[in-house]
């Protein structure tokens, strides 16, 4: 998707931040080649690109300055400053260049040419005041690509502006030589296809392009056609919160540990609390001073409050120093990182009146959030509708990850279909982790088993769990098969089998499935 | 001067149980009640399930009388906590009729931390169904049923087809037998009740032993009000 972007050249800003005045010929020369030239040694015949001793040839008063580009940054940082004016997501491209999406400025300023204006008279009149007048361009374009190249011909235009209608881009890249895509390699062997033009590459064939081109390719010709969708490194820079307490001497004890992280915990809280941000998930970290590591995220759907984190410390440290001697650290606890993984905009917290969370689940979720620290996370489950057929497929259990953070946990479309062929209500109350392998015998102590049609090779009489027994549990009563084949269209998924419902004459009742010709227990109506 | 009809003096002194009825605590713990199914409430000798108390249920259908046993709670907005018994099919706890938004399974695997982790969650769920399995040691279950009945949780031990675990002392020991299953035929039909006889035993005011029939499920899916006195004086009643 393109985005709308203004883009501030100064093609000249190396020469400009030496600090030189606009009518000295001064070039900029890198590696033996001029690398920037003032205006006054244009006029003279130096060109960008030039040797250095024909540039000196060209112009004897030539006043050559060598490249810094830690100097160009610092001094473009205040024309950065100029335009956070207009917009706090400035990006920087290079010292000399500057980008901005105008989706909410243009709204404000009164449309991207009115921006454009005010944003270039601005920087002008900034630069002018060192002598460097009419040495800036500002383009309006979709794409930063095609705004860059707008603002290198807006730098010749009177009021140093120029604005490409949305959705012109293509239109107006075309006569661009294709050189401009500032590949040297790709361009040469486009001017030997014949292709001098952006227009012309961008009239080849995408498959074409991949084919000869590779990805890279591909990038240009999207480029070329107008449409720049590089990601944008744009949004206010990334705050760290993260948050550290070195513990010395070591904690060796949890309320020692506890305590030390209150302060860090409190530390964090206001720091948070004062940008209005609240900490949904948070990465705690222990490390011991023998190297040992602990980490562990937590989540709480409202946000964690400095005694929430407190607590989850404790009993993330719980359940660490105070677990199974195997797991046990061998030294104390010398530092604690918290790590805001996930930050929201703080709106407050309020219980339930009606329906809605109240404090008896509040509590409950701090009791499980805290054996969660105990045994992990995964420990903790609670039931999410899934639908389908068999009594495994209906519900299964989902790790817990706070109290009403999942509220479409137990709706969908797939919840509430038909499935046909279901196993009957009532449903088996009992899934053995492990299927529990039986043999079916029919009266003459033969096996059972299932035709390929889905029907019983004969009527089951006895069930044996263990081959080895002589005589087998009697059957009181059965049903089935009923025939079950599964996702055929997938090969990895695919089941087929069928499945039995059995009575057994001691009273218990299971439901067994055969698949590939062996028997065993599903499920057990307990 | 003339005396009032009745003399303060002619009021009887209240009697011994009339000042014990003024001085009780505001809830007896035999008041402290949580709700069962209807059916179930002829079953208990208080008619549900007190708080702070253990009850220990085993048997072949031990698992479905447990699911009951505690959905009318559920429903009623308490937490339920299920500690082991890794081989619950979560379908089954909600066709029993608990709220999903408020149950939550806990695997202490073979950590080793089962009372730890039951100490953390006594106080804070309101019912918490423990597998007979995991082990307890007796001075730990006695620490445990001190912390209950101190936090008023409810403590509900299953062990499914198996015997009762010795190490926590149940106030209510209920044994499901006798199971026999209705609705399936010979290769056909399905199963859809089970008609059960459930021994009652315990402490305290339950120590009176009672044997009960019951429908665990029955065939419709509400709970079926309709019963039966049989001549023996047992009751059937139909759960679901």
């Amino acid at each position: 998707m393109n985005v709308r972007t203004l883009v501030v050249l100064c093609p000249d800003w190396p020469v400009i931040a030496t600090a030189a005045s606009a009518d000295e010929a001064v070039a900029v020369i890198a590696v033996n080649r001029v690398m920037s030239t003032s205006p006054a040694a244009r006029v003279e015949g130096v060109e960008v690109g030039l040797r250095r001793r024909d540039a000196q040839r060209r112009c004897p008063a030539l006043q050559i300055v060598d490249p810094d580009p830690d100097r160009d940054a610092r001094v473009f940082a205040s024309i950065a400053a100029l335009v956070d004016r207009f917009t706090p997501r400035v990006e920087l491209s290079f010292p000399g260049s500057l980008a901005f999406p105008t989706l909410g400025p243009s709204r404000y300023f009164g449309g991207d040419e009115l921006l454009a204006r005010l944003v270039a008279s601005e920087i002008d009149e900034a630069l002018g005041s060192s002598g460097w007048f009419d040495a800036v361009g500002v383009g309006v374009a979709d794409g930063i690509f095609a705004a860059t190249r707008a603002a290198e011909l807006a730098v010749t235009e009177p009021d140093h502006v120029r604005v490409i209608p949305s959705g012109e881009a293509a239109k107006f890249l075309s006569p661009f030589p294709v050189s401009v895509l500032g590949r040297p390699e790709l361009a040469d062997v486009l001017h030997r296809l014949g292709l001098r033009r952006l227009g012309d590459f961008a009239a080849l064939k995408v498959d074409d392009v991949v084919a000869r081109f590779g990805v890279e390719g591909r990038f240009l010709h999207r480029l070329a056609r107008g449409i720049d969708d590089r990601p944008s490194s744009l949004g206010p820079p990334p705050r760290s919160f993260d948050a550290e307490s070195v513990i010395d001497p070591p904690a060796e004890r949890v309320d020692i540990a506890a305590f030390a992280a209150r302060i860090v915990a409190d530390d964090l809280h206001n720091r948070l609390r004062a940008e209005g941000l609240a900490c949904t998930r948070l990465l705690i970290v222990a490390e011991t001073d023998a190297g040992e590591r602990l980490e562990r995220v937590w989540r709480h759907e409202g946000a964690l409050s400095s005694t929430g984190i407190v607590d989850r410390v404790r009993w993330q440290l719980d359940g660490w120093l105070n677990g199974p001697s195997a797991q046990r650290p061998s030294g104390g606890v010398s530092r604690l990182l918290l790590i805001p993984d996930e930050v929201m905009p703080a709106r407050g917290r309020q219980h339930g009146f009606w329906g809605g969370e109240t404090e008896a689940d509040e509590r409950a979720g701090r009791a499980l959030a805290r054996v969660q620290g105990m045994l992990g996370v995964a420990a903790v489950t609670v039931p999410e509708r899934r639908g389908g057929r068999g009594p495994a497929d209906v519900v299964v259990r989902a790790p817990f990850v706070g109290i009403d953070g999942d509220e479409d946990r137990n709706r969908g479309s797939a919840v509430d279909a038909p499935w046909p062929g279901r196993v009957p209500s009532p449903l088996p109350t009992l899934l053995p982790s492990e299927p529990l392998s039986i043999e079916v015998l029919d009266a003459t102590g033969a096996p059972v088993w299932v035709s390929g049609r889905g029907t019983l090779s004969a009527e089951p009489s006895t069930v044996k769990f263990d081959a080895a027994v002589r005589n087998g549990i009697s059957i009181a009563g059965w049903a089935g098969p009923w025939p079950c084949d599964e996702r055929w269209w997938d090969q990895l998924t695919h089941r087929r089998r069928a499945r039995l419902q059995l009575a057994l004459s001691d009273g218990r009742a299971m439901l067994l499935q055969i698949e590939q010709g062996s028997w065993s227990v599903e499920a057990v109506y307990d | 001067m003339v005396l009032p009809a009745a003399l303060p003096s002619s009021v009887p002194p209240p009697s011994l149980k009339e000042l014990a009825e003024r001085i009780r605590p505001v809830v007896l713990a035999r008041q402290a009640v949580v709700p069962v199914v209807e059916p179930l409430q002829r079953l208990l000798p208080d008619g549900g399930l007190i708080r702070g108390s253990t009850v220990a249920i085993g048997g072949v259908g031990a698992t479905s009388l447990a699911l009951q046993l505690v959905a009318a709670a559920s429903q009623a907005g308490s937490w339920v906590a299920v500690v082991g018994l890794n081989d619950l099919a979560p379908s089954a706890v909600l066709e029993a009729n608990l709220d999903a938004e408020r149950i939550a399974f806990i695997d202490p695997g073979n950590s080793g931390r089962q009372v730890d982790v039951l100490a953390a969650l006594i106080g804070a769920v309101d019912v918490v169904l423990l597998d007979a399995r995991l082990l307890l040691r007796p001075s730990e279950g006695r620490r445990l049923a001190s912390r209950l009945r101190e936090r008023g949780s409810i403590l509900v031990v299953v062990s499914p087809g198996g015997v009762v675990n010795s190490s926590l002392s149940a106030d209510l020991s209920l044994t499901v037998g006798d199971a026999q299953w209705e609705g399936l035929g010979r290769g056909h039909g399905h199963l859809r009740s089970r008609r059960v006889c459930i021994g009652v035993d315990g402490r305290g005011r339950a120590s009176r032993t009672a044997r009960c029939e019951l429908l665990l499920p029955a065939i419709d899916v509400q709970v079926a009000t309709a019963e039966s006195e049989r001549e023996d004086g047992t009751v059937v009643a139909f759960i679901r």
